[in-house]
Parts: structure tokens; C-alpha cells; sequence
């Protein structure tokens, strides 16, 4: 499959605050790609460089092939975005902003905002800055999916909604980008729910990818691993397989995608005696706090 | 597509429109009313004396009207789309970045045109009944370096308000004090006939500050 | 786009320092220049002084040899400037070299005339209030009516109702006509206000440079060539109105002779100082029935000149300069030149640069060198060439924001 958007070697500084360094990856077609990380690991800043926001200190990103320094208009079309907490033009009603942005897309569908809009109870000439946080993502919703472009890319989309609001819009959004066989590159920094909308994760750790592959493979692989320690450590020998291993009042812990065998073998390799070793299925949070540590 | 755009613009100012020209109406009014008590009280041949004998228009009370009204325009224009990076909306659209910012901008100047041009028409028909043409240009020219300082208060605050960074905006604002009070720096009648058309020139093509700051927003200067 | 509107804010920027640091800088050391004020004496024939000094805040009173006054002794040798003073004291002499004088004669001879280039370098609507010059009433009473000079005639509009008198213009017509005017008019001057003791209309000189003077007498049109010598080339007109009636007119040529118009004889008489340009100077005459003392002045030197009243002839000329005339000042060293917009000889404004001084050039290398110091690490582009250029040339006012605006 044809990826969609690639980033070569993207590197960004912020003065002389590194903020990573060589980032390498690619969203391909018909995918939905989450980029997960804790607050200030450089996810908007790379939806930022992705849309021309943002000159990056080196490194190159592409969106359907075009260079994103130099995007030829007819290209922005195609590519629906969502600006970090659903900003719109809140001076706005839901009608003009309708009327305002039919204009730009040719393939624009004003049934499927105004379906949306239909769910909201608002009046039609209430201004979205007198709207709910939640309400205006959905307004924000609608004015993509009635642009019906190729490439969503939505920042931080859970920004400040409440559980009720974050259902609808992920259900709403997977349901519109799978029947449409749309490509979605979003950023988020809440995983509670992820999984029920992503395909394929990318998770960054300040500095770099931990981790990219896909929800299904992340969730069967990672696991973790609890057991009882029966001296007094306070701590396990260094293993690169395994991510924030931690001993606490005599609980061990780790995180890894290598076999309970794998477990076994190395605290025997280490002469830890144990007892009760479980192995624990994770939900997406879980994995992502397995992988990044919980500071 | 551009009609779009200046639909948006046009949502964020027509209450400011109205209210600057509630205003300008206002002042103008204000002005025509002491000419107006000077005839009555005192004859029109006094009114023209002090036109002849004196730095003195009747209008002195609009000196700042139209520097306030281009200033606030692009407030009401720009600082919407700079709270919370709107600005990033508008440069997504699928046009180029230099259309989107020349209309946004082509129709704040325009606006200012119009409400110019207006007051200007007002003011020389109700002239034209009491003064000699010469009086007439005479006050007209007099108050056209105030009318030029309108679209140079539009022209730095739009550069400044859309300037990413508060270091840099300090420094329009300073660049934009000093060349907004060039056009006050002499209230003789008539003094800035040889230079006032350059000036209004040089005011317009300013305007285009606002191209380097959506420049250095777009590279992410922080 | 982006990249013209750099270059353009830098030299905005340039600019707006080119006319601040040395206004800044002018405003913090600028030493008021004042000379002496001075006037010929008649009765020790030589000039007489005020010294002011701002320090003490005390005057001194001096003449020329360094003689002191005091205060009644210097009342007394300028009688014709302080008869008023002496008439209080009781020391009027009942005659100055041999002519007998009073109070009253004093004050009629007596006249201050003041040129200001400000005054002249200025825009002016081209409307005339023409005045009745021989009222029935005591006070001289403003017109009703304005004139205006067109290409080819005068023109009277009725100010109350804002339109053309045609009756009043076409009889003003018929006699320009009738004196041969040939429009339009050059030069036009007259004092149209009712605060003064009589009215001597406006003189002005037409296309072929003849001088001609037009009062308005019990409605009708007066208007009378003036015969001069025409190789004089009048280029401004002062019209007097000196309450001891003895001249319409003061005037220059084109040659910056200084003439005056006598009455009621209409003789053109040169008056013997050096060259005046009332475009650039100022002048002010303090005349008396014996001698006139006319000041001249512009910012670096003031010239007075004594002439004797009867022949306008000079008697006696003294110059104060300006001490700091020719001296380098520190600004010299710090600005390259100094933009400035407006003057005080004039009610312009348009930019002007002024003071230019190639002593600055050590300083704008000086900064080069620093500019090229401090940008080291920056990659070479035109841009920055042009910036180094600039600091070169322009020195401070391009090295400023050459580092306000780096990257």
C-alpha cells in the first residue's frame, strides 16, 4: 500500500531544546494511525511541521508524495484537519461556517455535517463560542467529514471532551473513515478508548519512537508480568526486552513482548527467587503506560 | 473562494463597521455644527477669515478619528484569528497563503476606503455650500495626512497582531508608533501637500508587513 | 513576498533611526543660541546691547567698546526705543541732534518690521479680503468679499452667500484691463486686517514683472502701475502700513537687494545691507525718525546693520556668529546625516536629509566589524552582504536593526 504521508530523518529543535531527533515513519493508505505520547514528547509539533506550521531544523515530510514546504493548494483538498481543542472560527454560526467552507471543497456534503448538526441541539444561529467544548467538536467533526478529503489529520481530538462526547466522536469518526476507506493520522494523549479507533499506533518517548505497529499486534504481544520477590531487592538487572521493570514492598513488575518462558528463564539467569508468576493481558492505556513509565 | 473569505472577514467586522461609521457620522456631524454656529453667530466671512489667517480647520476634533478606526479594524480582524492559532484554519484553506492574507487584508483596506471616502464626500458637499473651493481643498488636504494615518495604524497592527513572537511584536509596535507620528508632526494647514500622496503610497504598500509576519508564523518562530 | 517586505521593514527601520537618535540626541545637548539684543544708538553713534546672562539671570547692558550701563544711563542713550521710559522719568530732551522731538512724533516714527521665512515658505489659499481703504468710519472694517486671482483675471466672492460677485468682478476686470495687467499675477502681498491704522491695499507684480498697487476707494477699484527700473526682478513684497506714512512698501529682487517704496511718491529706494533672503532668513527692522537697526538673521549668524532713516544709507554693521559654527560636534562622529521632516523656517513637511558628516565613517566601521563579529556563524546570503553594506554607509542606524531583526 501507498503511504500517504512519510517523515525522513525529522529532526526539531525548539532553540536548543531537542525535541527529537531522526524521526522516521509513514502513514500508509486507508489506515488509522494514532501518534500517542505524553504531554511534550513533540506530538503537535509534528502536526505542526506535517502541516507547514512549523519549518523543522532538518529532516523532510511528504503528503501524497508533495513536499509539505511547498503543498499545492489542490492537494490541501484532499487533506481535513483539526486543529488541537476543535478550534473553528467561533464567531461563526453552524450555518455560516457551513456556507463559509462549501466553498473550498468540491466534493463537499452538506447532508453529513447537517445529519451531524441534527444530534446536537443547537439552535442554527447560535455561535459556536457560546457552544459546549463538546458541542464544538462535533461541529469541527462535521466541517470534515462533509469536506470528505482523503487524509484526516486531527490533533489531540479528545482535548477537554467528556467520556459521552469522546464515544461519540471515535465512533462517529471510525465508522465515516472505514466506510469511506479514509487515510486518519491523529494525535492524542488520552488512550482510554484508543483502541476501539486505531489501527496502527506510533508511540513517542521524548526523543524518539518507542514503538510503531499495529493495535492488534501491540495488544496480543505486550504483556505483564507480576510476581512475587522473596528477598529484600528493591530493583531487577537491566534487560533490554523488558520496559519499566519495578519492584515494590516485594511485588515485581515488568512489561514485555518476549514470552512468560522469556520471564522465567531470566530470573532464573539471575537466581531471583519468585513465586506466583502471572501474565496479564493489557488494554491499550496499560500497554501505553507499560511502555512509557508512569512518570 | 475568495468571495468565501471575505464573507468570513465581513462576520467579523460589520458591527465594527457600523459602529465606525456611527462614529465618523458622529464626528463629522460634530464638526459641521461648529462651522455651522460660527456662520450664524458670527457671519461667514469670519469662518473664512480664520481659514485665511490661521492653522485652522474646524476639524482638529477628528485628528485621531480615523488613526482609532483603522486600529481597531484590525483588531477586530486579525486578533480573532490569532486566539488559539486560528490562523492555522485559515492558511489550511486550499488557496495560496498569499491570496488568502491579500484578500483578508485587501478588505480591511477597502473598508477603510469606503468609510474614508465617505466621511470625505460628507464633509466637502456640506462645504461646498459655505466655502470657496480653495478653503475646501484647504481643509480637505489639511486632514488627509490624519485619513493616510488610519491605514498605517491597520497596516502595524495587523503586522503586529499577527507577529508570532512578543519580542518582535514590541518592536512593531515601536516601528509603528514612530511612523504613525510622522503624520502628526506638523498641524499646519496644508503642510503635507507635496509628500501626502507618496505617503498614502508608502502607508498601502506597508500594509504588506502583515506577509512577513504570517511568513514567520508559518516557520514556527517562537 | 515575504522576503521584499524583510529588506523593506530594515530600511524602515534605518529610516525611523535617521530621524530619531539625532532628534534624541539634538534634544539632549541642542544649546539655544541667542545673541545680544542690540540697537544703534543715536547718541553715542555706536551699537548698544543687552547681554543676557542665563546663568546669573541678569542682564548687562554694554555697548560695542565693552562700556557698562546701567540700566537709566541705557534708557538713555536709546531715547528714540525708550522714551516712553524716559517720558515717566522726565528725561525726554526736547531735541535729539538738533531735531525737536516729542513723545508723539517718537511713537508715529517709530516701527518694528518682522520677516519670518516661516511665514513665507508656506501654503497659502490664495484668497484676498480687499479692504476700504477710505471708510467713513473710524475703524477699518473687514470686507464682505474675498478676491481671487485667476489665469487671466480677478474675481470677487461674496462670502455670505459663497458665490462670484460678477457685477464687482467685472468692474475690477475692465480697469486690470484698462492698466494693461498682464496675468497672471506673480507676486502678491497685503496686510488684510482691520487692526491696523490704515489700509494700503496690495501691491503685486504681474507676468511681465511691473508693479502695480490696488486699494479699494469708496467701492471702486484702485489700481495704479508703479514705474521701477526694469532691470529690478521683484520677487517678494511687504506692504508696510508704518503709521508715520512715509512708505508703501518693502521689497526684494531677485538679486536679494532690499528695497523700499516711498510714499507718497512711489520711488524705489535701495536699502543699503547685505544681501537678504527672506526664504532663509529672518529680518527684523527697528526704525526710528534717525536711524533703522535691521537684524538678519539665520541659525549660524545674525548681522546688524545701522541705516540712517532719511537715506536708507548704511552707517554702521556688526556680526555675531554662532560660536559652535564651525566646530565638528559629537553627532558629527556618531550619525552619517540626519533625517529630518519638518523646520523652522518653513510650515513643510516633506523629509529632508541634512548633515551629512564622513567623520562617522570610523564608527560605521567600527560597528561593521562588530556586526560581522557577532553574525559570524550565520551563512553568507545577499541579504547579509546588504546589511554589511548598509552598516557601512549608513553606520548606526543600520547596525541597530540589523541586530534587532537577526534571526
Amino acid at each position: 500500500m501507498n503511504p500517504i504521508i512519510t517523515c525522513t530523518n525529522l529532526t526539531h529543535h525548539y532553540g536548543k531544546r531537542l525535541i527529537y531527533e531522526n524521526l522516521n515513519f509513514s502513514v500508509p493508505e486507508g489506515r488509522i494511525l494514532g501518534l500517542l505520547g505524553k504531554n511534550g514528547t513533540g506530538k503537535t509539533t509534528t502536526i505542526n511541521i506535517l502541516n507547514g506550521y512549523l519549518r523543522p531544523s532538518s529532516g523532510e515530510c511528504t503528503i501524497f508524495g508533495e513536499n509539505i514546504r511547498h503543498i499545492n493548494p489542490i492537494t490541501k483538498q484532499r487533506i481535513a484537519l483539526l486543529i488541537e481543542g476543535h478550534v473553528q472560527y467561533s464567531f461563526m454560526n453552524i450555518e455560516q461556517i457551513e456556507r463559509f467552507y462549501a466553498s473550498f471543497y468540491p466534493k463537499w456534503r452538506k447532508e453529513a455535517y447537517y445529519e451531524l448538526m441534527e444530534l446536537l441541539k443547537v439552535a442554527p444561529r447560535q455561535r459556536i463560542a457560546n457552544m459546549s467544548c463538546g458541542q464544538r467538536s462535533q461541529v469541527a467533526l462535521g466541517l470534515i467529514m462533509a469536506q470528505n478529503a482523503d487524509l484526516l489529520i486531527l490533533d489531540d481530538f479528545s482535548l477537554g471532551l467528556d467520556p459521552g462526547y469522546r464515544r461519540l466522536f471515535i465512533e462517529y469518526l471510525r465508522e465515516y473513515a472505514k466506510s469511506e476507506r479514509k487515510t486518519v493520522f491523529l494525535t492524542s494523549h488520552i488512550i482510554q478508548d484508543m483502541e476501539k479507533l486505531i489501527d496502527d499506533c506510533i508511540i513517542l518517548d521524548y526523543g524518539k519512537i518507542l514503538i510503531q505497529q499495529s493495535v492488534s499486534e501491540l495488544m496480543n504481544r505486550f504483556k505483564k508480568y507480576t510476581f512475587k520477590i522473596n528477598d529484600a531487592r528493591s530493583s531487577l538487572p537491566a534487560n533490554d526486552e523488558f520496559y519499566n521493570p519495578a519492584v515494590y514492598r516485594g511485588n515485581g513488575e515488568l512489561f514485555s513482548f518476549q514470552s512468560t518462558e522469556y520471564v522465567e528463564r531470566y530470573l532464573g539467569k539471575h537466581s531471583i527467587e519468585y513465586s506466583q508468576l502471572k501474565t496479564e493481558e493489557l488494554n491499550l492505556e496499560d500497554i501505553f503506560i507499560g511502555l512509557t513509565g508512569k512518570y | 473562494m475568495i468571495k468565501a473569505i471575505l464573507y468570513k472577514e465581513w462576520i467579523k467586522t460589520r458591527y465594527l463597521f457600523l459602529l465606525l461609521a456611527i462614529i465618523l457620522v458622529a464626528f463629522t456631524a460634530y464638526c459641521q455644527l461648529r462651522i455651522g454656529k460660527v456662520v450664524s453667530l458670527r457671519g461667514a466671512a469670519h469662518l473664512w477669515e480664520i481659514l485665511l489667517t490661521r492653522d485652522h480647520t474646524f476639524h482638529e476634533t477628528m485628528r485621531y478619528v480615523p488613526l482609532f478606526s483603522g486600529i481597531l479594524l484590525a483588531l477586530f480582524q486579525f486578533v480573532p484569528e490569532m486566539q488559539q492559532k486560528r490562523l492555522k484554519l485559515c492558511l489550511h484553506l486550499p488557496l495560496p497563503q498569499s491570496r488568502i492574507m491579500g484578500t483578508m487584508l485587501g478588505f480591511g483596506v477597502n473598508l477603510l476606503m469606503a468609510l474614508f471616502v465617505a466621511t470625505y464626500l460628507i464633509i466637502g458637499l456640506y462645504l461646498y455650500h459655505v466655502l470657496a473651493p480653495e478653503l475646501i481643498s484647504r481643509i480637505l488636504l489639511t486632514m488627509l495626512p490624519w485619513f493616510v494615518a488610519g491605514f498605517a495604524g491597520y497596516a502595524f497592527v495587523a503586522f503586529t497582531v499577527l507577529e508570532p513572537t512578543w519580542r518582535r511584536r514590541l518592536l512593531n509596535v515601536l516601528a509603528g508608533v514612530a511612523f504613525i507620528r510622522i503624520f502628526y508632526l506638523s498641524s499646519y494647514a496644508e503642510a503635507y501637500n507635496q509628500v501626502i500622496v507618496w505617503l498614502l503610497i508608502i502607508t498601502l504598500a506597508l500594509v504588506g508587513f502583515s506577509f512577513l509576519s504570517v511568513s514567520r508564523f508559518k516557520d514556527g518562530v517562537q | 513576498m515575504s522576503k521584499t517586505y524583510k529588506i523593506i521593514y530594515y530600511i524602515l527601520l534605518i529610516a525611523i533611526l535617521a530621524w530619531l537618535l539625532p532628534w534624541l540626541y539634538n534634544l539632549a545637548t541642542l544649546k539655544r543660541w541667542s545673541t545680544p539684543f542690540t540697537l544703534y544708538s543715536e547718541i553715542i553713534e555706536d551699537f548698544a546691547m543687552i547681554n543676557v546672562n542665563y546663568d546669573e539671570k541678569a542682564s548687562r547692558f554694554i555697548d560695542r567698546k565693552g562700556n557698562s550701563y546701567t540700566e537709566t544711563q541705557f534708557d538713555s542713550i536709546l531715547p528714540m526705543f525708550y522714551y516712553r521710559q524716559l517720558v515717566t522719568d522726565n528725561k525726554l530732551p526736547d531735541t535729539i541732534r538738533g531735531t525737536h522731538v516729542t513723545s508723539s512724533i517718537i511713537r508715529r516714527e517709530n516701527f518694528i518690521f518682522r520677516s519670518r521665512p516661516s511665514e513665507i515658505n508656506m501654503h497659502h489659499p490664495g484668497l484676498y479680503p480687499l479692504l476700504e481703504s477710505r471708510s467713513k468710519r473710524v475703524d477699518l472694517v473687514m470686507p464682505e468679499d474675498v478676491f481671487r486671482l485667476t489665469k487671466n483675471g480677478i474675481e470677487f466672492i461674496d462670502m455670505e452667500v459663497n458665490q462670484v460677485n460678477r457685477e464687482k468682478s467685472a468692474l475690477f476686470q475692465s480697469v486690470f484691463i484698462q492698466k494693461e495687467v498682464a496675468f497672471p499675477v506673480q507676486t502678491i502681498a497685503g496686510n488684510p486686517t482691520n487692526r491696523k491704522e490704515y489700509d494700503e491695499g496690495y501691491l503685486f507684480t504681474d507676468n511681465d514683472g511691473k508693479l502695480f498697487h490696488l486699494k479699494q476707494v469708496q467701492g471702486r477699484p484702485f489700481l495704479r502701475p508703479i514705474p521701477i527700473d526694469p532691470e529690478i526682478n521683484i520677487s517678494r513684497i511687504w506692504v508696510t502700513e508704518l503709521s508715520n506714512r512715509k512708505y508703501f512698501a518693502f521689497l526684494t529682487d531677485a538679486n536679494n537687494h532690499f528695497y523700499a517704496l516711498t510714499a507718497p511718491d512711489y520711488n524705489l529706494v535701495n536699502i543699503d545691507i547685505p544681501p537678504f533672503k527672506p526664504e532663509k532668513e529672518s529680518m527684523t527692522i527697528f526704525g526710528n525718525m534717525f536711524t533703522w537697526t535691521v537684524v538678519q538673521s539665520n541659525n549660524t549668524d545674525e548681522i546688524v546693520t545701522a541705516v540712517d532713516a532719511k537715506t536708507l544709507a548704511a552707517i554702521d554693521s556688526m556680526t555675531f556668529c554662532n560660536p559652535e559654527k564651525d566646530k565638528i560636534g559629537t553627532a558629527s562622529y556618531l550619525f552619517p546625516l540626519q533625517l529630518s521632516f519638518t523646520s523652522t523656517v518653513d510650515k513643510f513637511f516633506y523629509p529632508r536629509l541634512k548633515a551629512f558628516s564622513c567623520h562617522a565613517l570610523v564608527l560605521n566601521l567600527v560597528l561593521l566589524v562588530l556586526y560581522v563579529v557577532l553574525c559570524r556563524k550565520n551563512k553568507f546570503s545577499a541579504m547579509y552582504l546588504f546589511k554589511a553594506v548598509a552598516v557601512a554607509v549608513l553606520g548606526i542606524f543600520a547596525f541597530i536593526p540589523a541586530l534587532l531583526l537577526k534571526q
